[in-house]
Order: structure tokens, then C-alpha cells, then sequence
């Protein structure tokens, strides 16, 4: 059946069960909320166009997933091409906004903002690919090999993603707060 | 416990460094068979740079795992984004453009055919239009070999007819004469002379010797 064939509404029942998710995942891969809200909306058109191709393989999550892995990838060279550069200070206030929330007390306003910059400063730190696979791995609590599957490498070159990312946020936290520092392995 | 570790095996590990920090990413998973585990377990007591890696992963592991999902969850879209979609995926689908594969090919195919017709009758008409660009005269020069074929344009064609150059009108091909050109109306002052037009940039467009037999 082709998606083109059927009137746009019905595919309003996919962007009310999908778009909170992709608008998530696609703020923690671009950490901008108006980025984010555009590549969103692209998913979704995406998703219209091809949706004959949809053979069921997967989840529909997983599929918008990775249709927004694909436009999020086609971003990043375009703006390779035109030299931009990626300004991650620029972006930062910006993430942080999105957790901000008046009707918080300020304690709790506090420490949620305080564990948003944490988790914003380790995965700005981490490249695009690392970034991927730590919120394959990490949010959506995607095996090795789905995370392979769904980013389109081999689940060896994902442990591998992990393993470099892994060590670099561990760094990273010895410097963010010291309760995060290295600590000594159990010994049998 | 023995068939994990027949299932995986332990490979080619050693227990050099490099061959332990590959394997520390699934000794944090709790994915290594028990004899690898054993020897990573082994090789971590003795090496202190390894035991700060395993640190740092461990630690990155642990704090990913407990601060990611609270932080990506307490995000929530604008307001309105869901309805910004829907129009937007409500409009796109209007679009003939955004058709199929096969509809945008045909509707290619017509626009390629509409421009093809077009170019055609532009093209049959500029040519019913257009004047002979050029006519052919001999130059009289009876004793000479090669004789010269000369072609000019229409307009030196009524240039060189008052001096003379072209003999007879009997020589023109197909009743043609300097006062009547090919695709031309005849005009009703045939034999008078024919005022040269004003401006000639280069009549002569070219000259071509002809080889030809003298007793012909």
C-alpha cells in the first residue's frame, strides 16, 4: 500500500505516539531543542514518503529512529560542506532551557538543572558516532546488536564506539564532580 | 558455568593489556565467559593502569545508566508541535510532487514531451520564415581555369547585377534572377535597377574554386 495514497490524517495517530519520543531522542542527539523540533518534523515527512517501505522488520519506533539517524547524518555533512561550524557553547543554554520548569521548587529546579548540565557536558564531549551508540545504549536500552543494526555497522565497531566513549565520559566525570571520579574496582 | 565458558571460549586472549581492555567493556556488562572474566580478574590485580581504565568505564557505565533516563525523559516537546506535523504532513500529501516514483516519472515525461513539441513548432516556424541566406553567382571570366564560383549573400546579389558582373539572366538557376531571389515575390520593377541594401557587413561568405574542363 502506498502512504501516499492515504489522506495525511492517517498518519496522525503515528505522530501522536511517536513525536514525544523522537523529539527526545532527537534533543539528546542534537542537544537543541529547535534543531531538534525541525529534525522532528522531517522524521515524520520522511516517514510519509516511504512509508510503503516499512516492511515490519522492526519496531516503527525503531524505524522512525532510524530514518532520523539518517537525516540527523545528512545535517552534519551538509553543514560539513557549507563549513559550519558545530558551536556546542552556543547550544548549551539552549538544552539546558528544556528542563527548566517554573512550576519547580528551586531545590528540585536546581538539581534537576545541575544533572542536565552534567549529562550535557559528557555528551557534547562525545562525537556524533559515540553519541549514537551511548544513547542507543544507555535511553533506549538497545542490545549490541540492535544498536548495530540500527546505526548500520557491525556489533564489534559498536563495543568498540562504547568502549572509547565510556572512556572518555569517565574522564570527563572526574572533572565534572568528584563523586563521579574513578573509583577502585571490587577485588575477588 | 562450564558451558558459558565452552559456548564463548576464551580465543586467542592473553593476558597482555591490550587483550584485557578489549575485553573490559564486557567484564563492566557482565558478558565475558567465566574463564574470561578469570583472567581479566587475574591480570586487573596486578596492573594498576588497566584497574584506572576499568575505573573509568565503570564509572562513565554507572553514571550513564542512572542520569540519562531521567534527564532525556523529563524532556517534553512544544506544545503544539504534534499539530505543526500533522499540517505539515496533511499539506505534503496535497503535493503532486511528493507522489510515487512511477507518477513523478510520467509526470517528467510530460513536461520533457510539452517541451519537445514546443521547441518543434518554434523551430518549423523560424525556418518557414527565414529568407536564403545566400545564392550562388559565376563570375564571368570565360578564358579562366579555374573559373571561381563565387557565394554571396542576397543583397550583393542586387549590388553586382547593375555593373554587370552577371551576364544573362538565363544563367540563374530555376528563373531566379538578381531582382527575384528564392523564396522571394517578384517584384514589379524586374529590370530596373535594384538599390543595393545600406548596410553589407560581409557579403562574401564564400569562395569556391571550381576545377572544370576547358572545352566544356
Amino acid at each position: 500500500m502506498e502512504a501516499n495514497s492515504l489522506p495525511g490524517s492517517d498518519f496522525d495517530w503515528i505522530v501522536d505516539a511517536y513525536h514525544e519520543k523522537i523529539y527526545r531522542a532527537a534533543c539528546m542527539l542534537l542537544m537543541n531543542r529547535h534543531e531538534a523540533e525541525d529534525l522532528t518534523q522531517d522524521v515524520f515527512l520522511a516517514m510519509m514518503k516511504s512509508y510503503h517501505r516499512f516492511r515490519g522488520d522492526s519496531s516503527l519506533y525503531t524505524w522512525l529512529y532510524k530514518i532520523m539517524l539518517n537525516l540527523f547524518r545528512k545535517r552534519r555533512s551538509k553543514r560539513r560542506l557549507l563549513q559550519w561550524s558545530f558551536n556546542q557553547n552556543e547550544d548549551s543554554q539552549d538544552f539546558e532551557v528544556l528542563f527548566t520548569d517554573e512550576g519547580d521548587r528551586p531545590e528540585e529546579a536546581a538539581q534537576k538543572a545541575e544533572r542536565a548540565r552534567r549529562i550535557a557536558d559528557v555528551l557534547r564531549n562525545l562525537s556524533p558516532k559515540h553519541r549514537e551508540a551511548v544513547l542507543l545504549r544507555f535511553y533506549e536500552g538497545k542490545s549490541y546488536r540492535e544498536i548495530a543494526d540500527i546505526v548500520g555497522c557491525s556489533e564489534g565497531t559498536v563495543k568498540s564506539r562504547l568502549h572509547h566513549a565510556l572512556k572518555q565520559t569517565g574522564g570527563r566525570l572526574q572533572d565534572l564532580k568528584p563523586s563521579w571520579g574513578a573509583k577502585q574496582p571490587k577485588r575477588e | 558455568m562450564g558451558s558459558k565458558a565452552t559456548k564463548k571460549g576464551i580465543g586467542n586472549m592473553g593476558t597482555n593489556c591490550a587483550d584485557v581492555s578489549a575485553r573490559l567493556l564486557g567484564f563492566v556488562d557482565g558478558d565475558l565467559s567465566d574463564v574470561e572474566k578469570a583472567l581479566v580478574e587475574k591480570h586487573l590485580a596486578g596492573c594498576e593502569h588497566c584497574r584506572r581504565k576499568l575505573a573509568e568505564i565503570s564509572s562513565a557505565d554507572q553514571f550513564l545508566r542512572s542520569e540519562l533516563p531521567p534527564v532525556a525523559d523529563a524532556i517534553s516537546p512544544p506544545e503544539f508541535l504534534a499539530l505543526r506535523i500533522k499540517h505539515k504532513l496533511s499539506h505534503s500529501n496535497d503535493r503532486w510532487w511528493h507522489g510515487s516514483g512511477s507518477r513523478k516519472a510520467w509526470a517528467a515525461a510530460a513536461v520533457l514531451a510539452i517541451l519537445l513539441a514546443a521547441g518543434l513548432i518554434y523551430g518549423r516556424a523560424v525556418r518557414s520564415r527565414r529568407r536564403p541566406a545566400a545564392t550562388t553567382a559565376e563570375v564571368t571570366a570565360p578564358n579562366s581555369n579555374p573559373r571561381i564560383i563565387v557565394i554571396v549573400s542576397p543583397d550583393i546579389m542586387r549590388r553586382i547585377r547593375p555593373r554587370g558582373l552577371i551576364p544573362e539572366p538565363a544563367r540563374y538557376p530555376q528563373g531566379l534572377s538578381p531582382n527575384r531571389l528564392e523564396g522571394e515575390e517578384p517584384l514589379e520593377d524586374r529590370g530596373r535597377l535594384v538599390r543595393p541594401a545600406p548596410e553589407v557587413r560581409s557579403p562574401v561568405l564564400m569562395v569556391k574554386p571550381v576545377q572544370f574542363n576547358r572545352d566544356m
